[in-house]
């Protein structure tokens, strides 16, 4: 998917952006279920859009795989709730926040902390598999997920932003509300901790040309 | 400003790029679909509590509201007769009028939880669940709101629930953090039902509950909002006013913002 595809610039403003709070206060009646459906729709638009966005979101933010589906459904839901209330333009921005704070509250009752500390991270380095085996892409996302884990969090955003979701730095700092320059430099340090860990990773299946890069 | 070249476009290793090319995966098939029928299910379930609670004007109001939107609800999911009548599955739906009830009656029945397989029952033949969604839509009937006596009716119909997975397991994270999420989901829901129903001291005062139990809780946005709301109907502008500069100081970028931009405008004398 491309930046283009996931980044909003608006959805068709005719798809009853405030239906919820239109048919609010009234009864059912013929305009309720025009609003109704138009609120559907732009329901379907947004899902159809930003679910692969909010999965992977859930996914690389330390919800377990076998939970990822539940909390993406909770962010969606949390969307189609209050889909009155967000302006067109602002559904990725909605579900973006959403997500993280979902995806939060999720790894808080599962008790895990948001980040491996160093000897979790050699851990983490020995158990990963030869280069050769991530043509498996399976097991290749179980690995980065894992290597992306070991980053902090704010820096981990910025990262799947601009390397998995293809954001722009602007865009991405927009997004998540920090300045740009930030954002530049969030991704700057995530990058070297992911490129760090792939390097070991290397490393420990290549010993001789192991740290080149 | 001049980004960095992607790591995937080049800048990276081999193996860096295998990684994030891997990474892009979305949502398995299914999922979207799945996503779809929960989530017009939540939308449905909160539009017939404010519309419920605008109409009879009680908290009271908001149970039945919910209750009905079960009905919808249970359009979507493997429900049984007995699992609807159920207290507990009531209880459970009305706090969390989405991945919650699919997700019991999904762990009912794994086969049905694929979703095509018993799809003809609403009618028409077997179709995609994205179509089958768009059925559950469209064949919304009567517009009466509720009528509670409609719940204990059998619900036959099927379309692809939410979990394909097998029964949760012990420990599995989202659980925990699911029902909190519900709860404040639900009293969230309470506070927007009372404001609906025009009595603003009752929303308020669900809202304080809401803050004294879930002090930092996920829904805290919203529920910010829904205060700011809450004292603009009241007439006390400078309240509201007060806390949309608190929250707007504190989360500049929301995408709460316009929207809380628009309702003081809205009200502006």
């Amino acid at each position: 998917m491309s930046a283009r595809e996931l980044y909003p610039t608006g959805l068709p403003v005719d798809v009853g952006a405030h239906a919820h709070a239109s048919t609010s206060g009234r009864s059912a009646g013929e305009e309720a279920d025009r609003a109704q459906a138009a609120a559907t729709r732009r329901l379907r638009e947004i899902i159809d859009r930003h679910c692969d966005f909010v999965w992977r979101t859930m996914r690389y933010l330390g919800v377990e795989e076998s939970g990822v589906e539940d909390a993406a459904q909770q962010v969606l839901c949390v969307l189609a709730r209050r889909l009155g209330e967000i302006a067109p333009g602002a559904e990725m921005s909605f579900l973006f926040s959403t997500a993280v704070r979902v995806a939060s509250e999720v790894r808080r009752a599962a008790r895990r902390r948001p980040t491996a500390d160093d000897s979790e991270v050699d851990a983490l380095v020995a158990s990963l598999p030869s280069p050769e085996e991530l043509v498996d892409q399976s097991r290749a996302r179980e690995v980065l997920r894992a290597v992306l884990e070991a980053i902090p969090t704010d820096l981990r955003v910025v990262f799947i932003l601009f390397e998995i979701e293809e954001l722009t730095l602007a865009q991405i700092a927009a997004l998540v509300g920090i300045p740009a320059g930030t954002a530049a430099s969030r991704l700057r340090r995530a990058r070297e901790s992911f490129q760090g860990i792939v390097r070991r990773m290397h490393a420990r299946h290549r010993p001789v040309v192991g740290g080149g890069e | 400003m001049n980004d960095p070249k992607r790591l995937s476009e080049g800048s990276g290793s081999d193996v860096e790029r295998a990684l994030l090319r891997a990474g892009r995966a979305g949502a398995p098939p299914g999922a979207k679909s799945r996503a779809m029928a929960v989530a017009s299910g939540a939308m449905a379930a909160s539009s017939l509590v404010a519309a419920g609670a605008a109409a009879e004007g009680t908290a009271a109001a908001a149970k039945v509201g919910s209750i009905v939107a079960l009905k919808w609800i249970g359009v979507l999911s493997v429900a049984s007769v007995g699992a609807l009548t159920s207290a507990a599955m009531i209880r459970t739906t009305s706090e969390h009028a989405s991945s919650k009830s699919v997700a019991v009656s999904g762990a009912s029945t794994a086969t049905a939880a694929r979703g095509h397989d018993r799809l003809p029952i609403l009618g028409g033949p077997p179709q995609s669940a994205p179509s089958a969604s768009t059925a559950l839509i469209s064949t919304r009937p009567d517009p009466a709101p509720y009528e509670p006596s409609k719940v204990s009716r059998p619900v036959v119909t099927v379309v692809a629930p939410a979990r394909v997975q097998s029964a949760p397991v012990p420990g599995e994270p989202g659980g925990a953090a699911s029902s909190t999420l519900s709860a404040e989901l639900a009293t969230l829901d309470q506070a927007r039902a009372a404001l609906a129903a025009g009595d603003a001291p009752r929303s308020l005062g669900i809202l304080d509950r809401y803050h004294a139990r879930f002090p930092s809780g996920g829904m805290a946005p919203e529920a910010a909002v829904l205060r700011i709301e809450v004292l603009l109907k009241a007439g006390d502008r400078p309240a509201a006013q007060r806390a949309a500069d608190a929250f707007l100081a504190s989360s500049p970028t929301s995408p709460y913002a316009p929207r809380i931009q628009s309702l003081l405008s809205a009200s502006n004398p």
